[in-house]
């Protein structure tokens, strides 16, 4: 053996070249040098080692050839350093040592950082960027050592410094970050930030903030926040302040922000989120009040030439056939006018004029039945939205009408007109509490039409109270809390109103944690009938105790004990509500594991139950005992069965909740479903396709959208329509033809089954949401941000879609209309210093993920340049294509200022000259 | 300083007023009343999330100050909360009338077990609008010839009656039919057996032409031989001796019949040969058998044309076959060529007449266009008498053209022999199978320029006319068999465009 590696040996040296050969024997003349006892010769031949070792190349994957030919005398190095006992050349030698540990292949020895805190030489780049690399690995496993010792880490800080400044001045900030993260020093960032990398570092610490646990999540935003704020970036110090959910921090920004123009662009990003910040500027109010959002949205829409009105059959694209078939029926169907009715109120949300409400809407009302009447009133609401001034003013006319759902309809359209609005007079407040609070009218003499408004049903009073959670949501004021209150607490009120208002109140104080808003809705679910708490409308008010604690996560812990002491199965459906809502957004990997491990305990509970059932019937087989279970008891058996687990289709839907927010998390969570798909139990099933809507929002894509076509003709009804309705929100407001097509197959094929061809037109109407110009997906400002608002209208439609049959397909269709909360226009507005509109060529593309990227990449590819306003699709992105303008906002999204670009100015004119 | 000055938005507008705090809001609204025209009773007048009462005093309204905003909701006159018309709505129907309601397509008839060649028939006569309304109009004279067939007529009256309750009852209908007609009672292995459809609307034609009259010109005239009685004028000769005078021969049918042999593409081929054909007889002059081809011509049309096409032989082993091959048939059919020369001069009359109504009109209408377009420019000149008078005169040709256009609209109503001979396809009975006694029966027809009904016993479906022509045979699908064609009246081809 010895004889052939001799052999080898002898062939390796005769490859080499005559140069590297000389190198070889120098490098071992010096490395006997370095054992001399003459410090002279020591730290000449340490400083010659040094100098060879610098000036070669090397690359990733070959080891610099001093570095290779020095390999074998590292350890008798090592030992003569640790022998030696004149020091004099102590840090100069333990610096190549350290260097030359990277030989090393023993990965725990960690000798590289060893050697580098026994040298004092605090220049660390003399190596090299593998040897920082190296070094920075090593560095990092020490410290968790240690930090599990207990042993103190300040010899490891020092090295950390000098890390980090050589990295961030050497165009590395994801290696700075990636160190301060693992040692949990992100702070000292800060510092080394400047107008070069701050956003490199901002964007890598943003991503990297999304797999963290909590709370080092929250630290590292806070420390982006910093960054920014130390740069005085005040727009992106806003989006991470809004993402943080922190008031104190927003307002902060707000006032420490000094340029006027700025700050009206954090107004509109405030208004966006439909937050409120004390200002004394009337001009700022009222941006930060939405109140201009119609105009700006009508601006849009004029531009697009999308004005003119369209009618239902131009939608659904009903042949000339089928028009003629329905213009011939005399009859007509209630089921389908209040399709229509929807329908004709999606597609025209916010822009003012229709072709059946607005011009002669008594007409329509009457061709809506009963509870029909309602939701037709109320369309106006989202047909006439944002449009607070001339909205009111509108809806006022059906006030005085005698139906009692006409005037439930008018109250709640009022609601819906100030979505997103706040009004200094506040409109909504004042109409409604006229008809909620009962001891406001009694000094009052009694005139006929305050009698007839004493005459208040609990219809009417349905209406009022989401109108106040749709006009307030997110507001978190203490009067609408009173007043719900009000609802609430009133024993004579029937289950449906009492759980609107809660609901109410979940979105009024969404994501606050507001004790005595969930303590009182906890009362009233103790003080339940055992009726009530099986009736259909309990998961509004577990929705709304949900909704208060949305995303607060661990927070829940007590309120999650309380919630204990509801009976079953109304207790775990609350229960499971609540979990799931306070960790919305989280992507916790726990509580998803968590969920699906009640999911399959329910299976093999099932299957075990199934197996005692068989084994019962054998034995009574035997006997001579066995009757065979009439169909309608079995019938029966599994409708409780499914009632029971019902809280397994809120699990479902909750996964979704939990894992929306980021790329990955969603795509895992659409493989999660696909696997429920297959083994889970009805409930299970049922809720799959709404959760699959609302991992893809308003995004259209392919492979959902064929799941869902497959799904919509499921043998369980309700499978299908979940599906139906899960189209519908995949493509709201994309108008997305494949869903077009898909859809219009459907209501082909559904032409005999009223309710699901009810649940298609209704998916048709949220396709061509605001002509294609509206979006319902909760996610804004390159989708960074979350609006707590919308998830609440969003989840109240999903919870609907559990109980179809009760709900949307029977009296309480009008929970559609909490949608409305979600929905945005998808557009980019530019606007000079005036806030009037500037037209201007912006490139729109498909956003590509930079993050940890070298250098200023492109953001955007396969991008067409526009002229503003644009619509933005969903993982769209824009950018200005022109350099008169700066954009004030880091997000060229909704509606942006743009300020005149003076160098680019100047230069021009140096140009002419 | 009592007064204040605030602002009352009303939709978009904005009105500035100023507002009196010793005075309460009722003499507040009166003046907004003043400058929006809204009633105090209808205003609601909003501020900061309160509705302010009638009798409230100004001063106690919270957070009153300079230049408020108070927000006034009202509208202008009566509103109008209810709509005269009423509203029926599908879900409160009864179940029938909802079906009734769903599908506007008319009913069906169940099968009794082969009883679709039954069906089949019964849908398309139903379709002839005079036979139809004689059906149900009848009433059964003092003396009746034949007890039993006067119940049949009046079972089918029952029947077709019964068709506008969306619920026809065949039942009885098929029950007298097998009684009066009892070879279509008969049995085979599994109950009832198939019949032909062509037989039984002969037989079902033969029978009403007892029953059915109509009174024209005080004449009394049977029903069926008015609408579909084709008169057939020709001669016999002998094929054998040249010298053998030719015999004359008339024959008054209910239908044409369509030969199919192999020549025979098109429905007309199969006219033409239908209406020669030879014979063997005993010849005077030979004395003995002969050959004898007669030929024949029509010589009066009928107002419904029943077209058989022969597509059943008995094979030689006794068995009722049928031709598959493919006829193809016309919508619209121009029945001049099997007409005699007689007939054939008035159908040339009454085309030209109606050509020149056309033409006539066609003038007309670019006439009235020219004197408009003149007129026009006219305006813009100054009218001097002359051109006035022109005027006057165009006016009275347009009256006169006007007049005469109606004289030959009333020309075409008064006459009945203007005949066009132009008949257009408004039923169909097709079979489907290989067997007389076996296969399947439809009925189709028109419903109107775009869409047939088809009749598959009680299901009933609406299809494209143009599927309509893929049932002229070839393949194993639906073949025609009979059609009905509809003449269609001079007025109405005169004004067809």
């Amino acid at each position: 053996m010895t004889n052939k590696k001799s052999k080898k040996n002898v062939e390796f040296e005769i490859q080499l070249s005559e140069e590297d050969l000389k190198l070889k024997t120098n490098l071992e003349l010096l490395a006997e040098r370095v054992q001399d006892k003459d410090t002279e010769i020591q730290k000449q031949s340490l400083v010659s080692i040094r100098d060879i070792i610098k000036t070669s190349t090397g690359s990733m994957t070959s080891i610099p050839k001093p570095l290779k030919f020095l390999m074998p005398h590292y350890q008798t190095l090592k030992k003569h350093f640790e022998n030696m006992t004149n020091k004099a050349n102590g840090d100069l030698f333990a610096d190549v040592l350290s260097c030359l540990a990277m030989t090393n292949p023993d990965p725990d020895a960690r000798e590289t950082l060893h050697f580098k805190l026994v040298s004092n030489i605090k220049e660390i780049g003399t190596w090299g960027h593998e040897y920082i690399k190296h070094l920075s690995g090593e560095l990092a496993a020490e410290w968790d050592i240690r930090k599990e010792k207990k042993e103190q880490v300040k010899d490891l800080e020092e090295i950390t410094h000098l890390l980090v400044k050589f990295d961030m001045n050497h165009n590395q900030e994801p290696d700075a970050c990636d160190l301060l993260l693992e040692t949990g020093q992100l702070e000292l960032v800060v510092p080394y930030c400047d107008e070069n990398n701050y956003s490199r570092v901002c964007n890598y610490l943003i991503s990297a903030s999304q797999f963290l646990p909590e709370p080092e999540d929250s630290q590292t935003l806070l420390i982006v926040y910093q960054i920014f704020t130390h740069l005085k970036k005040w727009a992106q110090s806003l989006r991470v302040a809004i993402k943080i959910n922190d008031m104190k921090l927003i307002q902060e920004v707000f006032d420490s922000c000094e340029d006027k123009l700025e700050k009206k662009q954090l107004c509109f990003l405030l208004g966006r989120q439909l937050i409120a910040v004390e200002t004394e500027d009337e001009e700022l109010e009222e941006i930060m009040n939405n109140s201009k959002i119609s105009e700006y949205f009508h601006t849009l829409i004029d531009d697009l030439e999308l004005n003119e009105p369209r009618t239902v059959e131009e939608i659904y694209k009903l042949g000339d056939e089928e028009r003629m078939q329905r213009l011939e029926k005399n009859v007509d169907s209630a089921k389908q006018n209040l399709a229509t009715t929807f329908v004709n109120a999606f597609v025209h949300a916010g822009f003012g004029n229709d072709t059946i409400m607005v011009e002669d809407g008594n007409r329509w009302l009457h061709r809506n039945k009963e509870h029909g009447k309602m939701s037709a009133a109320a369309s106006l609401g989202m047909v006439l939205l944002w449009d607070v001034d001339d909205g009111l003013s509108q809806i006022d006319k059906f006030l005085y009408s005698k139906d009692d759902n006409i005037k439930a309809g008018a109250l709640l359209s009022s609601g819906m007109i100030n979505v997103g609005v706040r009004s200094e007079c506040d409109p909504v407040m004042a109409l409604i509490s006229d008809y909620l609070d009962p001891d406001d009218d009694e000094e009052e003499e009694e005139n006929e039409e305050e009698q007839e408004k004493k005459n208040v049903t609990p219809k009417m009073k349905t209406g009022g109270v989401i109108a106040l959670g749709m006009a307030y949501a997110g507001s978190a004021r203490e009067d609408i809390f009173e007043l719900l209150s009000i609802v609430i607490e009133d024993p004579d009120l029937p289950i449906e109103t009492v759980a609107q208002a809660c609901l109410s109140l979940g979105m009024v104080y969404v994501g606050t944690g507001e004790s005595q808003c969930t303590s009182l809705i906890l009362k009233t679910f103790y003080e339940l009938s055992e009726e009530a708490l099986n009736d259909t409308n309990i998961r509004y008010m577990a929705l709304g105790m949900g909704l208060i604690n949305l995303g607060l996560q661990e927070k829940i812990e007590m309120t999650l004990e309380a919630v204990e002491a509801i009976p079953k199965p109304a207790g775990d459906y609350v229960a499971m509500t609540l979990e799931t809502c306070a960790y919305a957004g989280t992507g916790n990997v726990l509580k998803i594991q968590k969920i699906l491990h009640t999911i399959i305990k329910d299976l093999e509970r099932e299957k075990i139950e199934v197996e005692e059932r068989e084994e019962e019937r054998k034995k009574q087989e035997n006997e001579g005992t066995y009757e065979k279970e009439s169909e309608e008891n079995r019938k029966k058996r599994t409708e409780k069965k499914d009632k029971e687990r019902e809280f397994l289709s809120v699990g479902v839907i909750g996964l979704a909740l939990i894992g929306f927010s980021e790329d990955i998390g969603s795509e895992m969570m659409l493989r999660q479903m696909n696997h429920l798909l297959q083994y889970g139990l009805n409930p299970v099933r049922r809720a799959v396709p709404l959760a699959l809507g609302l991992l893809c929002m308003s995004n259209p894509s392919i492979l959902v959208i064929e799941t869902l076509s497959r799904l919509s003709h499921d043998n369980d009804s309700a499978v299908a329509h979940a599906a139906i309705l899960a189209m519908g929100l995949v493509g709201a407001g994309t108008t997305n033809a494949r869903i077009g097509q898909l859809l219009r197959q459907l209501a082909q094929y559904y032409a005999k089954e009223p309710n699901h061809l009810f649940l298609v037109r209704i998916s048709q109407g949220l396709l061509y949401l605001g002509k294609g110009t509206l979006a319902l997906s909760p996610f804004y400002s390159d989708g960074f941000l979350l609006n707590r608002v919308a998830v609440g209208g969003i989840l109240a439609v999903l919870y609907s879609g559990l109980d179809m049959k009760q709900t949307i397909l029977g009296s309480l269709h009008y929970n559609l209309y909490w949608l409305v909360s979600a929905i945005f226009p998808k557009m980019l507005l530019t606007v000079d210093e005036n806030l009037e509109r500037i037209k201007t060529s912006v490139r729109v593309g498909q956003a590509v993920d930079v993050v940890g990227q070298a250098g200023q990449p492109r953001t955007i590819t396969g991008f067409q340049t526009h002229d503003s306003p644009v619509l933005l699709g969903f993982g769209e992105r824009a950018e200005l294509a022109v350099k008169e303008y700066i954009p004030l906002s880091p997000v060229l999204e909704g509606i942006v200022i743009l300020k005149e670009n003076k160098d680019f100015k100047n230069k021009e004119k140096k140009k002419k000259k | 300083m009592t007064t204040l000055p605030v602002k009352v938005k009303w939709g978009k507008q904005v009105f500035r007023l100023e507002l009196d705090k010793t005075l309460d809001v009722l003499t507040f609204k009166k003046q907004i009343q003043e400058v929006t025209k809204v009633a105090p009773t209808r205003q609601k007048l909003l501020y900061k999330g309160k509705t302010l009462k009638n009798n409230q005093k100004c001063s106690s309204i919270k957070f009153l100050k300079k230049n408020a905003v108070f927000m006034m909701m009202g509208t202008v006159g009566k509103i109008e909360t209810e709509i005269k018309e009423k509203i029926v709505f599908l879900e409160d129907l009864d179940p029938e009338e909802r079906e009734i309601a769903e599908n506007l397509l008319p009913p069906g008839l169940l099968n009794l077990g082969n009883t679709c060649y039954l069906s089949a028939i019964l849908q398309v006569l139903l379709n002839v609008e005079p036979l139809r309304n004689a059906i149900i109009n009848y009433k059964p004279s003092e003396f009746i010839v034949d007890e039993q067939k006067n119940l049949l007529v009046l079972s089918l009256q029952n029947l077709f009656k019964s068709f506008s309750t969306g619920k026809p009852q065949i039942t009885q209908f098929v029950f007298t039919f097998r009684s009066v007609f009892p070879r279509y009672a008969e049995r085979g292995q599994y109950g009832y057996i198939q019949q032909d459809s062509e037989e039984a609307l002969s037989t079902l034609l033969e029978t009403l032409s007892l029953f059915l009259f109509t009174e024209k010109n005080n004449k009394k005239q049977s029903v069926v031989t008015d609408l579909f009685q084709v008169q057939l004028e020709g001669s016999r000769k002998c094929m054998e001796n040249e010298d053998e005078e030719p015999q004359r021969i008339v024959n008054k049918n209910l239908k044409l019949i369509c030969n199919i042999d192999q020549s025979v593409d098109f429905l007309h081929q199969g006219l033409g040969m239908g209406l020669v054909s030879e014979l063997t007889k005993r010849s005077q002059t030979l004395n003995r058998d002969a050959i004898y081809q007669s030929s024949s011509k029509v010589s009066k049309l009928p107002k419904f044309l029943i077209v058989q096409f022969l597509r059943f032989f008995w094979r030689k082993d006794g068995v009722g076959s049928k031709i598959l091959r493919r006829v193809k048939f016309p919508f619209e059919l121009d029945a001049s060529t099997y007409c005699t020369e007689e007939l054939k001069q008035k159908i040339t009359k009454t085309r030209e007449k109606i050509f020149e109504y056309r033409n006539k009109k066609e003038n007309l209408g670019k006439n009235v266009k020219k004197n408009e377009e003149g007129k026009e420019t006219k305006m813009e000149i100054e009218k001097n008498e002359n051109e006035k008078e022109q005027e006057k005169e165009m006016e009275k040709e347009k009256e006169k053209e006007k007049e005469t256009e109606k004289e030959v609209l009333e020309e075409f109503e008064e006459t009945e022999d203007d005949i066009t001979a132009n008949y257009e396809l408004a039923g169909i009975v097709t079979h489907i199978g290989r067997t007389i006694d076996g296969g399947h029966y439809i009925g189709w027809t028109k419903k109107d320029d775009k869409t047939w009904y088809q009749f598959d016993d009680d299901t009933v479906t609406e299809i494209p006319k143009d599927d309509i022509l893929k049932l002229s045979g070839g393949s194993e699908w639906h073949t025609n068999y009979i059609s009905i064609y509809r003449l269609i009246p001079a007025k109405e081809e005169a004004t067809k465009f």
